[in-house]
């Protein structure tokens, strides 16, 4: 469904990736992993076209992106940032029904498409889509910018570290929404720093470290000594899940 | 009826009796119908001239500045979101500005009534030229930087050339000019500002989706298909929109501030923060600030004759107070 072959890739002078080759099936949810500055949000930022790799091509459906008009990528790509952009006070649902743009719908139809309505009610979001977006908590913001990404019903879906202000509660929710999602036939591809949860929920793991991928497969293939060697920890596999224990340098 | 087009129904209205009164008050009655008739005619009657060559340009200016400037200001305070944003901001209307300062310095101004706008155009034209040159492929912020310093660049030269000027009544006249009024106006003026504010707000009321969707930030709003900077991004049409439809009311009616900045702050409580849902209500809104404006300089007249930019900002400023206000009682600021 994407895939990415020979992603080289600079910011200024600085080279992040380097011949960065991986694909992404529909129905997956792929875990990517690495330390700080590894070149995880610079891939996903490049397999949404909003940078352009130096070298290297990416591709949908076996088409590279270059073939496909804006319109034509915008529905077939949501993209979820990094952090916590601030939104003006608009209501919740309006905010939801601005993933509707790449379809170029009225306002008020939008706002009122089935499809927002069920990302509304998948995130949990339902009770909250009058209130305003800026009087949202943090991991009420996670939850919109979420749903505004399902609202554009893309059947691929980038996010970059959307766990990031989430409480356990919350963050092992919006992991069960992305299996539901997965499950549904779309590829999602999720940056991801909390090891236990990308082991549990994840279909597949790819781990980039200084712009190289380390590892790309199952979650049971993420050894202790590959975490050891990226991540300078220790880890303890408890019921399936990889917990980080201890520092351990490499 | 939503309460988008209720608020844009009100607005129409709002126009349409402060135009209709614009034109029918005067110290001259005559008949409206047959005045009008005259005019298209080409008679030159009394009420033909005051209504076709006075009252009407007059009000059409109202409309077209006023529009102009709340649509800039609405589009502007959306794409650099900043709620301080306003038309006068990037430059264009300071270019505009020394543009008519130096056709009054160098005594062109007499040689036709058409000189003064061209000189204002051409001003905004070379204004609007050196931003987009300046801003390149940056950001919103290399925007707001590059504008402001335009800004400080054209009125530190309109301040020198006022400096040289040898006459103290040319320097009264010029800055009588710069504080913006309708008054005077001919049709002229009309057709001069008219392409300008036509083109102009057609660019910047074709950047209301993009400015929806970088209410989620630009990364988002260039997945979403809103190409923001280059040549075909929204960020330039917004630059050359301001210019045109600004700089061509400026060129015609002088500096006229606050208009921009205040409209959206008033009609964002009533419709929205969606930046889309604010164009059109933020044009209509404009155009009901300077007619009604005008109307108070126009009943001022007998005692005292008002600048209608000095009326927008005394409308404007106390606004401006409560906006703040609001917003720390609110905890947003």
């Amino acid at each position: 469904m994407l895939s990415v072959q020979g992603i080289t890739s600079h910011i200024g002078a600085r080279p992040v990736l380097h011949g960065v080759s991986a694909q992404f099936q529909a129905g997956q949810l792929t875990g990517l992993l690495g330390p700080n500055g590894a070149g995880k949000s610079t891939l996903l930022r490049t397999m949404a076209d909003v940078l352009t790799a130096a070298q290297g091509t990416v591709l949908l459906d076996g088409k590279p992106l270059a073939a496909f008009s804006a319109r034509q990528k915008a529905q077939y790509l949501a993209y979820i940032p990094q952090g916590q952009e601030q939104v003006p006070p608009m209501s919740v649902r309006e905010v939801v029904s601005l993933g509707r743009l790449p379809y170029r719908e009225s306002t008020e139809g939008a706002a009122h498409h089935p499809a927002v309505t069920e990302a509304l009610a998948l995130t949990g979001l339902t009770e909250l889509s009058d209130r305003k977006a800026d009087q949202l908590s943090g991991g009420e913001h996670a939850r919109l910018m979420l749903a505004r990404a399902l609202a554009t019903q893309a059947p691929v879906l980038l996010a970059d570290e959307v766990l990031a202000a989430l409480d356990p509660a919350h963050a092992l929710s919006v992991m069960h929404l992305f299996r539901a999602v997965a499950a549904q036939g779309r590829c999602i591809v999720l940056v991801i720093h909390d090891l236990l949860l990308a082991t549990r929920f994840c279909d597949r793991l790819l781990v980039l470290q200084n712009g190289q991928v380390q590892l790309d497969g199952p979650p049971v293939a993420l050894t202790q000594g590959m975490v050891q060697h990226v991540y300078g920890v220790s880890t303890r596999w408890i019921e399936g899940a990889c917990v980080p224990w201890d520092i351990q340098p490499a | 009826m939503s309460r988008y087009s209720l608020v844009n129904a009100v607005l129409l209205v709002g126009i349409l009796v402060l135009a209709a009164f614009s034109l029918l008050w005067g110290e001259h009655s005559f008949s409206f119908m047959q005045s009008l008739r005259e005019w298209w005619a080409g008679q030159p009657t009394a009420g033909a001239l005051i209504l076709g060559g006075l009252r009407l340009p007059r009000v059409l200016l109202g409309i077209m500045v006023g529009g102009s400037l709340g649509l800039s200001g609405a589009v502007l305070q959306g794409y650099l979101r900043n709620p301080l944003a306003d038309p006068g901001l990037l430059g264009v209307s300071g270019g505009a500005a020394l543009g008519a300062v130096c056709v009054f310095y160098t005594g062109l101004v007499q040689y036709g009534l058409a000189i003064l706008p061209l000189g204002g155009l051409a001003g905004a034209l070379v204004a609007a030229t050196l931003l987009v040159l300046l801003v390149g492929r940056g950001t919103a912020l290399v925007l707001l930087l590059a504008g402001a310093a335009l800004s400080s660049f054209t009125a530190a030269l309109t301040a020198l050339v006022l400096n040289l000027v040898p006459s103290p009544y040319a320097i009264f006249e010029i800055m009588r000019w710069l504080m913006g009024s309708l008054t005077d106006r001919t049709m002229l003026d009309v057709t001069l500002a008219l392409p300008g504010v036509v083109v102009g707000g057609g660019l910047l009321f074709s950047a209301a989706r993009a400015l929806d969707a970088l209410t989620l930030g630009e990364d988002v709003a260039q997945t979403m298909g809103f190409q923001v900077r280059g040549v075909t991004g929204v960020q330039l049409r917004i630059v050359i929109g301001t210019a045109l439809a600004v700089g061509s009311c400026v060129a015609v009616a002088g500096a006229i501030g606050f208009v921009g900045l205040i409209v959206p702050h008033i009609l964002r409580p009533v419709v929205g923060h969606r930046p889309s849902c604010l164009l059109v209500p933020a044009f209509l809104g404009g155009a009901v600030l300077l007619l009604g404006s005008d109307l108070v300089v126009r009943g001022a007249a007998a005692h005292k004759e008002l600048q209608i930019g000095v009326v927008t900002a005394l409308i404007g400023a106390p606004v401006f107070f409560y906006r703040v206000i609001l917003f720390r009682k609110q905890g947003r600021l």
